[in-house]
């Protein structure tokens, strides 16, 4: 059977050499970006990466100074109101008409889409008002809501129009660990029927609901693709190895001495040495890696594969400011 | 947090997209039941009613008779009222948007910039229209022929029309330099300096050639025909002659618009 090709229909965001600059400072340098539909795709930079900029262009909002992008195949500059029409943006600071209660502000962000009927689109905010968990701070006008409360509306009209993209621009920055939660698992649920494109900061819910991640720095695209690759392309497999009684120098000179060793690293306390060894050949670690260590006269007090975190491979990644790159 | 829908996503009517004026029609709703509904625009009534008439009728009760005094004194009050509604409340239409973040809240749903920026042109020039120019003019109306020298009511219409093209001339300005400017402040003070420049003109020794530039309705207190407070009164009884004034404040409005809807279509959310 042949192998499926990637086709252009199954990337929602397509961009070319995007980029953007603000006089002479340069947001955001020849962006190639794929988001594949119904994925949900993780944006991650540090604070002034550009993520905020690349969302801007795809929004319309601000143009780019070269480069293109599209959004399901149409211009996001010559087709920006069809594009529009088709997603839901939630911004990273959210404003809202402060007069107007959290039913009107749905009602107001509906009739954007939809013309009609008017049951349907009453039933609907009642639905969106639920889903966000407002349905009993409907009637109160915004200007009285928390932070989080704030945030949900936000996602809440983001969604009224059944968006075929979710745009996200740090939507779990100011709810609370429940509220964080249940945002993931709106998150996770709505993967069946929409794409979701989404910044933040906060890496251990990427590792939890992305399938797909690209790490921006200083306006550059660092590293894209899926998870797995993403976390297996940083650093390997690591051997995380508590010992007591070990000759330092000597067991370091050892260990560097395998070609299956990429990296050592140690920190003492106390007569306890921790290791963080990073292999390259899984199956020569697993067969010769204890075998080494458990020296005579050395106490294995802990021994195991460190599981790998995002957050390594971020700061790593961004340290090194994006030297290996893994597309 | 839930988010399974039940409704039957294919019974939606979708709204048309393409238009050049997308989105206007639900921002000019919301827009007007804004209006409608603020506790501000009732008081702004009240105030321009209280400050315009209010005045005008003290005038025209302590003037000992002369008939003239309303007709002078309340296009001056008008013209007032409006410059400093303008620098105070309209003057926000565009740039507080921008600072607030709402505009770029909007502008992520299909409207289209045109559409965001008529919204803003018609349903001010609806509120000034209603609040400054036409209650207040007819209130006036009743107290010319109540209390002071008869107008008719063709000349009222006319004058009114004359003093309608004054607000526009403020309603523009305050929306371009809405869409030029990122804050309050130049907005205000490019706003106070020509407000300033109106009022100077009405004592200075201006060459009579060039009065219609400082075209102002509270600056005819000189009787000169060229100034529009003449225009007003004369049309008010019935005499009517063109003048540049009135004809150049049409045509700044013109342009203004057309800058804000320009600079708007660029500026950057």
């Amino acid at each position: 059977m042949m192998k499926k090709m990637a086709t252009t229909n199954d990337f929602v965001i397509q961009t070319s050499g995007l980029s953007k600059s603000f006089g002479e400072t340069k947001a955001l340098v020849s962006l190639d970006l794929k988001v594949p539909k119904n994925s949900i795709f993780g944006f991650l930079g540090p604070n002034g990466a550009g993520k905020t900029t690349t969302m801007k262009l795809l929004l319309g909002q601000n143009r780019p100074t070269s480069g293109s992008a599209t959004i399901f195949g149409q211009d996001i500059v010559s087709e920006s109101i069809s594009v529009r029409a088709r997603i839901g943006f939630l911004p990273q600071k959210i404003r809202f008409y402060e007069y107007m209660t959290a039913r009107e502000i749905l009602n107001f962000s509906m009739r954007f889409y939809y013309k009609g009927p008017k049951n349907l689109i009453k039933q609907r905010v009642d639905e969106i008002l639920k889903m966000v968990s407002l349905d009993g701070l409907a009637d109160r006008p915004v200007k009285g809501f928390s932070g989080g409360e704030r945030q949900r509306l936000g996602l809440g009209q983001a969604e009224v129009n059944h968006p075929e993209l979710l745009i996200l621009d740090e939507p779990a920055a100011s709810l609370d660990p429940i509220g964080r939660r249940d945002l993931l698992k709106v998150m996770d649920n709505l993967r069946k029927d929409s794409t979701i494109f989404y910044s933040t900061h906060i890496l251990d819910d990427v590792q939890k609901v992305s399938d797909t991640v690209a790490i921006l720095n200083k306006g550059r695209l660092i590293t894209q693709g899926p998870i797995e690759e993403i976390l297996k392309g940083g650093e390997g497999t690591v051997y995380a190895v508590k010992l007591r009684g070990a000759d330092v120098d000597d067991l370091r000179s050892r260990l560097s001495a395998q070609s299956w060793i990429s990296s050592v690293s140690v920190e003492q306390n106390a007569g306890v040495s921790e290791w963080q060894i990073n292999v390259s050949d899984d199956e020569a670690a697993e067969d010769n890696l204890l075998g080494i260590v458990q020296s005579k006269g050395i106490k294995v007090l802990d021994y195991g594969e460190k599981a790998v975190e995002l957050e390594d491979i971020f700061i790593k990644l961004i340290k090194d400011g994006g030297d290996k790159n893994v597309k | 947090m839930s988010n399974k829908s039940e409704l039957p996503y294919v019974d939606f009517q979708p709204v048309k997209t393409g238009g050049r004026f997308q989105g206007l029609g639900n921002l000019m709703k919301t827009e007007i039941s804004r209006w409608r509904h603020s506790l501000a625009w009732w008081i702004q009534i009240a105030a321009v009613i209280l400050f315009c008439n209010g005045i005008t009728l003290m005038a025209m009760l302590g003037s000992g008779g002369d008939p003239g005094i309303g007709m002078m004194m309340f296009p001056l009050m008008a013209g007032f009222y409006v410059a400093l509604s303008a620098m105070t409340m309209i003057q926000g239409a565009i740039v507080k948007e921008k600072l607030e973040g709402t505009a770029a809240w909007v502008l992520s749903k299909p409207v289209t910039r045109v559409g965001f920026m008529t919204s803003k042109f018609i349903t001010n020039c609806i509120s000034m229209t209603i609040a400054l120019v036409f209650l207040p003019w007819i209130i006036a109306y009743f107290q010319f022929n109540l209390l002071g020298e008869p107008v008719d009511l063709l000349g009222t219409f006319l004058a009114m029309g004359i003093f309608w093209t004054y607000c526009m001339f403020w309603l523009t300005m305050a929306l371009m330099l809405g869409s030029i400017f990122n804050s309050r402040r130049p907005v205000m003070t490019i706003m106070f300096t020509v407000f300033f420049l109106f009022i100077a003109a009405g004592s200075m020794d201006i060459p009579q050639e060039i009065n219609f530039l400082f075209w102002w309705p509270g600056s005819g207190i000189s009787n000169n025909p060229l100034f529009p407070q003449s225009i007003i009164s004369n049309v008010l009884t019935g005499t009517y002659y063109i003048n540049l004034g009135p004809l150049i404040m049409g045509v700044c409005s013109i342009l203004f618009l057309a800058v804000a809807y320009i600079r708007f279509s660029k500026v950057e959310l």
